[in-house]
């Protein structure tokens, strides 16, 4: 009797009769007998399972911690570009200021005719929409504490859709909006609902690939019940007789995973590539909810195919926080 | 197309205006819309090191000095008008660029005891304010 080639440390990868994985850390030798005939196998198996198990973690855990690193670093990035934006609007400022005084020169100089007239001043025109948006850019990135006052919600939602018009033209959404004219004032910091807002149009923009349409509601009511009909939330934040005001983005993209609806707020969490988003759109979105003293929701749609961020506020008269 | 100008206005020089930028578009902006309205004498000056000497020599009744300049930018320039015997008095406009949407919708507003303008500037909105600094309203 002899032996043949063997094989050492062989991993071997089997299913248990429950379906469960089986790692095997194996080595084995045939026996031949004289005529060289395989007639037996000498082997020895570790169960190494658990190892493979932990390591396949660990290589998660380790791609998880690159992704994150590179989330961060367009964290910073962002950050950097908030940092850079008072110097960017100084520079735009000045040949502004110079475009601006030019026409006013020639605007005083001028008596006709009128298609002249009529150019100066779209220049005009022109000079201050952009004035205007290096101060959206330099407000949307200057740091600044909570200024709360009584706001229509109404209007932040059409200043949001007017900022980012050109990214729904873009990305070929059509915007329906639904708004209560009769809307309860909301005691909030303009600036910070306004870049929830922002987070939550941009999040339903990069759900829907192929266009789709958007649909902003407002709406305002009194909590009339409590206990089991109510979100748990809802029944810790407001109570019966309060007026809510709701406001609700619904996309119609392809919808939450059960993944998506469990981390949609947590901070880092995206579904887009890695590059295209930090994952602290939402997370940031619910602090600043937080800080109003609302809740938000994200769900999917019950009439179809999409989602429904929903943020709920109470009405001015009813914050006693 | 003829284009028609406007009869040009007699220039009775009442208010002298020293203006202190770097970007010389900008002064050259500011002393056109300025003395086209009849009613100022502007004097540029683009390097702001020469700030000083040029309010000594053309004694200015105001001084429109921007905030952000390569050499010395205008809190260095003020602190200089500021420590000389023959300028001090003088009154400065602060005309800046880092200004924001609120304090610029307030048109000339009062930040740490001084005056400031943003830009992009309006022509009726610095004659007004000139006036009101100078004359306590226009």
């Amino acid at each position: 009797m002899d032996t043949g080639v063997g094989e050492e440390n062989m991993i071997d990868h089997r299913r248990r009769a429950d379906g469960s994985e089986l790692f095997l850390l194996s080595s084995k030798v045939p026996l031949q007998d004289d005529l060289g005939t395989v007639i037996g196998l000498v082997g020895i198996s570790l169960d190494i399972t658990e190892q493979k198990t932990i390591e396949r973690k660990l290589k998660s855990t380790i791609q998880t911690l690159e992704e994150t690193k590179l989330q961060l670093i367009e964290a910073e990035k962002l950050k950097t570009i908030g940092r850079l934006s008072a110097g960017v609007a100084h520079e735009v400022k000045n040949p502004l200021n110079v475009v601006s005084l030019g026409a006013q020169y020639l605007e005083s100089q001028i008596e006709g005719p009128e298609e002249i007239l009529e150019i100066i001043r779209d220049i005009r025109e022109a000079v201050k929409k952009a004035n205007d948006v290096i101060f959206e850019l330099l407000d949307y990135s200057s740091p600044h504490e909570m200024e709360m006052e009584p706001a229509n919600i109404n209007q932040l939602i059409e200043h949001v859709l007017g900022l980012l018009r050109h990214n729904l033209l873009t990305a070929r959404i059509q915007v329906c909006c639904d708004l209560d004219d009769k809307l309860d004032p909301v005691r909030l910091d303009s600036q910070k609902m306004e870049q929830a807002l922002i987070n939550l149009v941009l999040n339903a923009i990069s759900v829907m690939k192929s266009g789709g349409t958007l649909t902003l509601r407002s709406s305002s009511w009194q909590m009339k019940t409590t206990g089991s009909n109510v979100a748990g939330a809802m029944t810790e934040l407001f109570e019966i007789g309060d007026t809510i005001v709701s406001v609700e983005i619904i996309d119609s993209g392809a919808g939450l995973s059960e993944d998506d609806e469990n981390k949609a707020f947590d901070p880092f969490y995206t579904t887009n590539p890695t590059g295209q988003g930090t994952g602290l759109g939402l997370s940031v979105t619910r602090s600043i909810v937080d800080l109003h003293h609302g809740m938000i929701t994200l769900e999917n749609r019950t009439d179809g195919p999409g989602a429904v961020a929903q943020i709920l506020l109470p009405a001015a008269t009813e914050t006693k926080k | 197309m003829k284009i028609k100008l406007s009869p040009s206005k007699k220039n009775s020089h009442s208010t002298k205006v020293l203006v202190v930028d770097d970007d010389p578009a900008i002064t050259r902006m500011i002393k056109l819309n300025l003395e086209g309205t009849g009613e100022f004498e502007v004097k540029n000056v683009n390097e702001s090191p020469a700030a000083l000497a040029a309010a000594t020599d053309f004694e200015p009744d105001i001084i429109l000095l921007d905030v952000v300049m390569p050499e010395a930018d205008g809190g260095d320039i003020a602190m200089q008008l500021r420590s000389n015997k023959k300028t001090k008095r003088i009154p400065i406009l602060f005309v800046s660029a880092m200004v924001s949407k609120k304090e610029a919708q307030k048109g000339l507003y009062r930040s740490g005891g001084e005056h400031f303008l943003a830009k992009p500037v309006d022509t009726n909105i610095l004659q007004s304010s000139i006036h009101t600094i100078l004359y306590g309203s226009k």
